[in-house]
């Protein structure tokens, strides 16, 4: 660029500034502005407290489904433990209803080796 | 950022937007529907603001010339210098050089108007201002060597008017 023409540059660029600098919003306008800002900061908490609440209701809405399904009374599709128990057979269930039934007794003895006493089978 | 502190931010800088698009789109209705769009996207993207409050004049800038082009193409229309404009962009304004420069757009056309507002108010580059106003950079070009030339003539001719004043004025 020209030295001349470098100089209306700077020249149009600094009382453009200047000119953009100088600007003022009417008061109504400005207070629109405050309003806008406040509407949607208002509508972002009532947005995030909807998520919690949402989120907190299928949580318990789980929970319920959950303990409905686990119910015996309520012909859970879930086998109960005590007919588990009943069909099984060696000393992994066995250990399990000893635990379930008296559950003061060491699980294992000073060998190591599964203590089986206390079982009711 | 809280919305108290966002508003605090925004109204020392919300004169200077506005004037900003103004000179961009060239009509008020149009310059206070880029600004609230503006203010808009820039509450919503206020987590992505970098280096913190001082570097928030820039930013909303940013997002207000950006605004300003989206409607300017969205309008599809060229907006003529309304003549009603003029006066607009002159309220309060006592630097001579940019009524000089006002009144030269106003002469000049619309095309000028928004060349000289992206390239001096947006901070554009002759390419970025092209590429936004979808014309070659020799357009670009040609309309700020158009707009200095002219702008030094008017600038000669109301020096030589004001030397004229003086000597006339002296007894």
């Amino acid at each position: 660029m020209k030295p001349a023409n470098r100089e209306i540059d700077e020249r149009i660029g600094q009382a453009l500034r200047g000119w953009a600098d100088a600007g003022t919003l009417p008061p109504e306008k400005s207070f629109a502005l405050e309003r806008l800002v406040f509407q949607m900061s208002h509508q972002g908490q009532r947005s995030r407290l909807v998520a919690v609440l949402r989120g907190a209701i299928a949580a318990l809405a789980a929970y319920v489904t959950m303990l409905f399904f686990a119910c015996p009374a309520a012909g859970s599709i879930l086998p109960a433990v005590e007919f588990l128990v009943e069909n099984s057979a060696g000393p992994a269930n066995e250990l399990v209803e000893q635990v379930a039934y008296n559950p003061a007794t060491p699980v294992f003895n000073r060998a190591g080796n599964a203590n089986l006493k206390g079982a009711q089978s | 950022m809280n919305d108290k502190r966002f508003i605090e931010l925004l109204h020392k800088e919300e004169g200077k937007l506005y004037r900003i698009a103004l000179a961009i789109l060239g009509s008020e209705a149009d310059a206070w529907d880029a600004l609230q769009q503006a203010v808009e996207q820039a509450w919503c993207k206020r987590a992505t603001l970098r280096g913190a409050e001082a570097a928030f004049p820039a930013w909303v800038k940013k997002i207000l010339v950006n605004c300003s082009i989206d409607l300017l193409h969205r309008r599809e229309r060229v907006i003529p210098v309304d003549p009603q404009l003029i006066p607009a962009l002159l309220r309060d304004e006592p630097s001579p050089d940019a009524r000089l420069i006002w009144q030269l757009v106003a002469e000049l056309g619309p095309g000028f108007r928004q060349v000289i507002a992206l390239r001096y108010l947006g901070d554009f580059s002759l390419e970025d201002t092209a590429r936004a106003l979808h014309i070659p950079v020799g357009t670009v070009k040609s309309r700020l060597n158009t707009a200095h030339k002219r702008l030094k003539e008017m600038l000669e001719e109301k020096e030589a008017k004001g030397a004229d004043i003086l000597e006339t004025s002296q007894p």
